[in-house]
């Protein structure tokens, strides 16, 4: 059974049409990357994935549930992790984290070890006390992650994970993604980093404009294309050929 | 509707979580309040509740010295029912559609039941503080003067079912226009709404006794079919408990209020928490809509002002237009000032007495509301600045921290803004205002220099206290209510009490006038000086928010 399958969906705001028939599916155990310049649509399409938003039209099933029928359901097996830092900053670290974990019904004892297991692992556990309005967005980023890890969910889906955080964190967060997949999760994430996406993930989408451009492995994303990399593949599937000479034009304008 | 949502059942371990968490928020959005460099100890709901307390001791007189209990309740209930009314609607963002509430909690397995009912019990315990505070003088009053012990029980249940009725109407209203309209258009709707509830509050306290006849504060009883129509009557009713009213018709009044309060609260759970979620999230995403003309407009005649000003206060000027478009507390705080304006002037105007010419005949022959005029130029600069440091894209305050700009100027930009865009107007409708009572130019000139220093003198205290970044601090729960509060109290000291001593000492005498108007010189440029110094200070050590 897939872990995650997309139907023909869709959703329009307003007269714009963010995601357009779009269908794909994720298999249990992969690291799947959603791939698309700014606007294309990946964040609705997440969203639509977690029930945050209802799609136009289509179908979500995670695990064999749908995200319509049974979203409770649905969101007590995934794990998100927001590309805006959503969180309530005048909580300390551990306040917010027990607000999930009880939101998620885990018993009072497991929620205290996950949350200091985590922390410790994230360098974090100094600032557990601390009011999260003083946190870095690394900081706000990692506590968004133990969030989503608290109640050990079968797929975890990222919103641009890697958008505020050093160097070292990212390394943290790629080791913990690959060890996640070992472990037998599935992991979702968008991301505009493409090495990222190219070192992590086995298949992947590309989307524009809210439409599927290519999808599958990494080899065979770049022979849709006809390119042979993927830097060169996203620019020409999105239709952007022209990067020199827009670099150009920038520096053009500042004369 | 998905099978899961209809047989939807609150979970009250998840219930108590989120409430436990509401309340923490709300006692702990004190800090950078105001004027405060961060630090600040108190939430903007204790100045809420003050306030509230000092309506009561004023409604407290009412409850012991008007004859019949039965109207001076309905009073009471009233002023309660309104100041419920209102404060959730000028906090409504964050009491029931809060964005942020629903970019955290909706990934999260909670029902849209929960959900609501987390948001609405939070509300309700926010506004039973607020009536607490307004109805604790008020009983002990009562009970004083009548010596009935019923009334502790008797008429904190009243109050209680009146605030309760109320916050459901408001969140009926809010979650079914949800349902249909998007956010931006219920929050358009219930800014125009706010602004005529805001100028019942300014000055219902006139009006009321106005219109109010003197045999309707004799009736002790539901004797006519208009007062039983009034929803606060239904709730006043309930004093027929402590055995103050002869006749039967309490009974059945108070029958009608509970059978409201029993219909607006089944609505609420059943129609309405369903898909209350789901509702949010429609409202959130709706498209964005084009410019309106009215900024571009307005933007236009900034740019013609731009020779006058420097980059900074132009660049301001700018930013506090588009605002007013499409901040909708900015714009529900600005909007509450006109008419109230309005109002004070022409209950001024229409007053026995009007407005006298103190030059000539001093503050006796005045009407008693000419003071009001003076009161109204006061508010702006307190309401005004307290609405420009605070917005919910407050994040977007990094360009003034982030470009080469004067901090400095930025922040003594807005009290330009308004010494331009309200203070000035004000004063030239004061002029023809003037000029039509006094028959005076001379004496009407004369009389707006002394306001015009006195009201810049209030402006300078109103930045030495408040002074910011504009739009740089998050919007916290209670806030807007405590700038009007302030807005109210300051104005007292700064324009009314001088206004009084002027009138009553120097007006007459040439001599002392001009003693005066050298005086009110020296302090406007001395407390302009110092505001500057003090705002550069603070400009030096303001951070960014993120």
């Amino acid at each position: 059974m897939n872990m995650l399958t997309v139907e023909n969906l869709s959703k329009c705001f307003g007269e714009i049409e963010a995601v357009k028939d779009l269908s794909f599916t994720v298999l249990p155990g992969e690291v799947f990357g959603l791939l698309g310049p700014n606007g294309a649509g990946k964040t609705t399409t997440i969203k639509i994935i977690i029930g945050m938003l209802d799609p136009n039209s289509g179908n979500v099933r995670v695990n064999g549930c749908s995200v319509a029928e049974q979203p409770l359901e649905v969101k007590k097996r995934i794990g998100y992790v927001p590309e805006n830092c959503a969180l309530y900053e005048n909580l300390t670290a551990r306040e917010y984290l027990e607000l999930v974990g009880n939101l998620h019904h885990l018993p009072p004892d497991r929620i205290a070890t996950q949350i200091e297991r985590l922390l410790t692992t994230l360098d974090l556990v100094d600032a557990i006390d601390r009011r999260m309005t003083g946190y870095s967005k690394g900081m706000k980023q990692k506590i968004l992650l133990t969030s989503a890890l608290l109640h050990n969910p079968d797929l975890i889906i990222m919103d641009e994970p890697f958008s505020g955080l050093d160097s070292n964190s990212a390394a943290v967060f790629k080791q913990l993604i690959g060890q996640l997949v070992a472990g037998g999760k599935t992991v979702i994430f968008s991301s505009h980093v493409l090495e990222v996406v190219e070192k992590l993930c086995g298949r992947l989408l590309i989307i524009h404009e809210g439409e599927k451009l290519a999808a599958g492995t990494i080899k065979e994303v770049l022979a849709q294309a006809g390119e042979n990399s993927l830097e060169k593949a996203f620019s020409k599937l999105t239709g952007v050929t022209d990067i020199a000479d827009r670099a150009a034009d920038i520096l053009d304008a500042l004369e | 509707m998905p099978a899961e949502h209809t047989k939807q059942k609150v979970d009250f371990h998840q219930l108590k979580h989120l409430l436990i968490v509401a309340i923490k928020l709300d006692m702990r959005s004190g800090s950078q309040q105001f004027g405060g460099k961060g630090s600040g100890k108190f939430p903007p709901i204790l100045y809420l509740v003050l306030f509230q307390f000092m309506i009561s001791i004023g409604l407290a007189l009412g409850m012991y010295f008007m004859p019949a209990r039965l109207v001076s309740t309905i009073l009471v209930v009233t002023v309660a029912m309104t100041f419920t009314a209102l404060n959730i609607m000028v906090e409504f963002g964050s009491l029931i559609m809060s964005p942020d509430d629903h970019d955290i909690i909706s990934p999260l397995p909670v029902n849209s039941r929960t959900f609501f009912y987390s948001k609405l019990i939070n509300l309700f315990f926010y506004t039973t503080i607020l009536t607490a505070a307004l109805g604790i003088a008020p009983t002990i009053a009562v009970l004083i003067k009548t010596g009935n012990p019923m009334y502790a029980l008797v008429f904190p249940t009243l109050l209680l079912a009146a605030n309760t009725a109320t916050s459901l109407a408001i969140s009926s209203v809010y979650a079914s226009l949800l349902k249909y309209v998007s956010r931006e258009r219920v929050t358009s709707i219930l800014s125009y709404v706010q602004m005529i509830m805001g100028g019942v509050v300014y000055t219902g306290y006139i009006v009321v006794p106005k219109v109010v006849s003197k045999s309707f504060i004799q009736v002790e009883d539901i004797t006519d079919w208009w007062i039983f129509l009034l929803p606060p009557t239904w709730y006043a009713s309930f004093i027929g408990l402590a055995g103050e009213i002869d006749s039967s018709h309490w009974i059945w009044s108070s029958l009608v209020g509970l059978a409201a309060l029993g219909m607006l609260y089944m609505y609420c759970m059943t129609y309405l928490s369903i898909d209350y979620s789901a509702s949010i999230a429609r409202s959130l995403t709706a498209s964005g809509k084009k410019e309106p003309k009215s900024v571009k407009l307005w933007q236009g005649r900034i740019g013609a002002l731009g020779r006058f000003l420097n980059p900074e206060e132009t660049a301001v000027f700018r930013l506090v237009w588009a605002q007013f478009k499409y901040d909708s507390r900015f714009k529900m705080t600005i909007l509450a000032i006109v008419p109230m304006t309005v109002l004070y002037i022409f209950l001024a105007v229409v007053d026995d007495g009007g407005i006298a010419d103190p030059f000539v005949s001093g503050i006796a022959e005045a009407g008693p509301h000419s003071f009001l005029v003076f009161f109204a130029m006061g508010i702006f600069p307190s309401m005004i600045q307290g609405g420009v440091l605070h917005s919910v894209s407050y994040q977007a305050s990094w360009i003034f921290f982030a470009t080469p700009a004067n901090l400095t100027n930025v922040m003594l930009s807005t009290r330009r803004f308004i010494q331009l865009f309200f203070i000035l107007p004000y004063l030239l409708a004061l002029l023809v205002v003037f000029c039509w009572f006094f028959g005076n130019l001379l004496h009407s000139l004369m009389l707006l220099v002394v306001l015009y220093f006195l009201t810049m003198i209030q402006l300078s205290v109103t930045y030495l206290l408040f002074a910011g970044v504009p739009f740089s601090r998050p919007v916290k729960k209670g806030q807007n209510a405590a700038s009007v509060f302030l807005s109210i109290i300051m104005p007292v000291c700064t324009i009314i009490l001088p206004m009084v001593l002027l009138e009553a000492f120097v007006f007459t005498s040439p001599a002392a006038y001009s003693v005066a108007l050298v005086l009110l010189l020296v302090m406007e440029r001395l407390f302009s000086r110092f505001t500057q110094g003090r705002v550069a200070v603070r400009a030096a050590s303001v951070r960014y928010l993120d």
